[in-house]
């Protein structure tokens, strides 16, 4: 915190590399989450510089009730739902009913495919955690990639822990299902 | 047989969680005795080290280039407050010098005509009717209120705009 403080201090004493460095840190973060919620790939990196800006424009106005990455973080979620003209309940109430999800995921068909045929795991889990419903992509990504806390997905999200813990356990649980589903149990383990 | 009820996957989940690993203590019990939930939990174990290592972002070499680029566009086109605190002590003595020149006190063009140095010549001139008029003015009272002013305005400037509010 109190290096964020610094970091803040030095940026609106007009230090451009302290923004650079602020934009090294967290440019990860905006990434995953902008890029899990606009699917056009044109649009994608223009929106994560617009979210930069209004970081810039708005740091002054930032009075350390939470986290930087936090509030780094909201910016970025609420550009991008401003963006796909979502509001945040829509995207919340879009997500397909798990079972729904699951059905889809087991009932077409798939013989059990060979880890083997694929590159490598980080492959094969990167093509499954696609394939998850977008909710549930956001909140794996800043957990799992980001290693934000709950509480810190929570605030970007505006979604209470519980309902944050809820969508991370769901996901892991698909995966872990969907992973069993199509591959053996011991090649996907290995 | 509390053993035979397994751990939900929600519970084991919930182990491997770095915000939850004081709980573990409460099924120890149960995973040493039971092989179902420990291979569940093998396996759960393996899924979160799997996933870290399954980020699919890939962020262009020239972004920060690119942001850094569209801030200084913007900065151009902002005050910038520190050189604002202080042109605001030029600004003032200028003002005070054109006022002094209008009220006739001092006669600016015949400082610039005289002889000898004019940086010496211009102090003297300015200090001599600046004080032989400002007791006319109630000066003591003028000047602190005016360098309390001044502090106040520069204390006040620095505070919001130039460093963050929570400080």
């Amino acid at each position: 915190m109190t290096e964020d403080k610094n970091l803040i201090y030095s940026i609106l004493s007009g230090e451009i590399n302290a923004f650079a460095e602020l934009i090294e840190q967290y440019k990860k973060l905006v990434f995953h989450i902008v890029f899990r919620i606009v699917k056009s790939e044109e649009e994608r990196e223009d929106i994560c510089q617009d979210v930069f800006i209004k970081v810039y424009q708005g740091l002054k106005g930032f009075k350390g009730d939470c986290k930087l990455s936090s509030w780094i973080g909201k910016i970025a979620y609420n550009t991008s739902l401003n963006h796909i003209g979502k509001r945040h309940d829509d995207l919340w109430e879009d997500m397909g009913s798990r079972e729904g999800f699951l059905e889809s995921v087991n009932g077409n068909g798939h013989q059990p495919d060979h880890f083997a045929t694929q590159n490598n795991y980080g492959d094969i889990l990167r093509s499954e955690i696609r394939q998850l419903p977008e909710q549930q992509k956001i909140i794996i990504s800043l957990y799992h990639f980001d290693d934000l806390s709950y509480k810190e997905i929570s605030e970007i999200t505006g979604l209470p822990d519980g309902t944050v813990k809820s969508y991370l356990f769901r996901a892991r649980q698909s995966l872990k299902e969907r992973l069993e589903k199509k591959y053996q149990s011991e090649e996907w383990l290995n | 047989m509390a053993e035979l009820k397994h751990l939900t996957d929600y519970q084991i989940q919930e182990l491997l969680s770095e915000e939850n690993r004081l709980r573990r203590s409460f099924y120890d019990d149960h995973l040493s005795s039971c092989s179902v939930c420990r291979e569940k939990l093998t396996e759960y174990k393996k899924l979160f080290s799997k996933i870290e290592f399954a980020d699919d972002i890939r962020i262009s070499s020239d972004f920060t280039t690119n942001v850094l680029l569209r801030v200084q566009e913007l900065r151009s086109g902002e005050i910038n407050y520190p050189m604002l605190v202080f042109l605001l002590p030029f600004i003032l003595g200028l003002s005070t010098l054109a006022a002094l020149e209008l009220s006739g006190v001092i006669s600016l063009l015949s400082i610039t005509q005289s002889s000898g140095f004019f940086i010496s010549n211009f102090v003297s001139i300015v200090s001599t009717n600046l004080f032989s008029w400002l007791p006319s003015l109630n000066v003591s009272f003028e000047l602190v209120a005016m360098g309390v002013l001044t502090a106040a305005l520069y204390h006040l400037l620095d505070l919001l705009l130039i460093k963050p509010r929570f400080r």
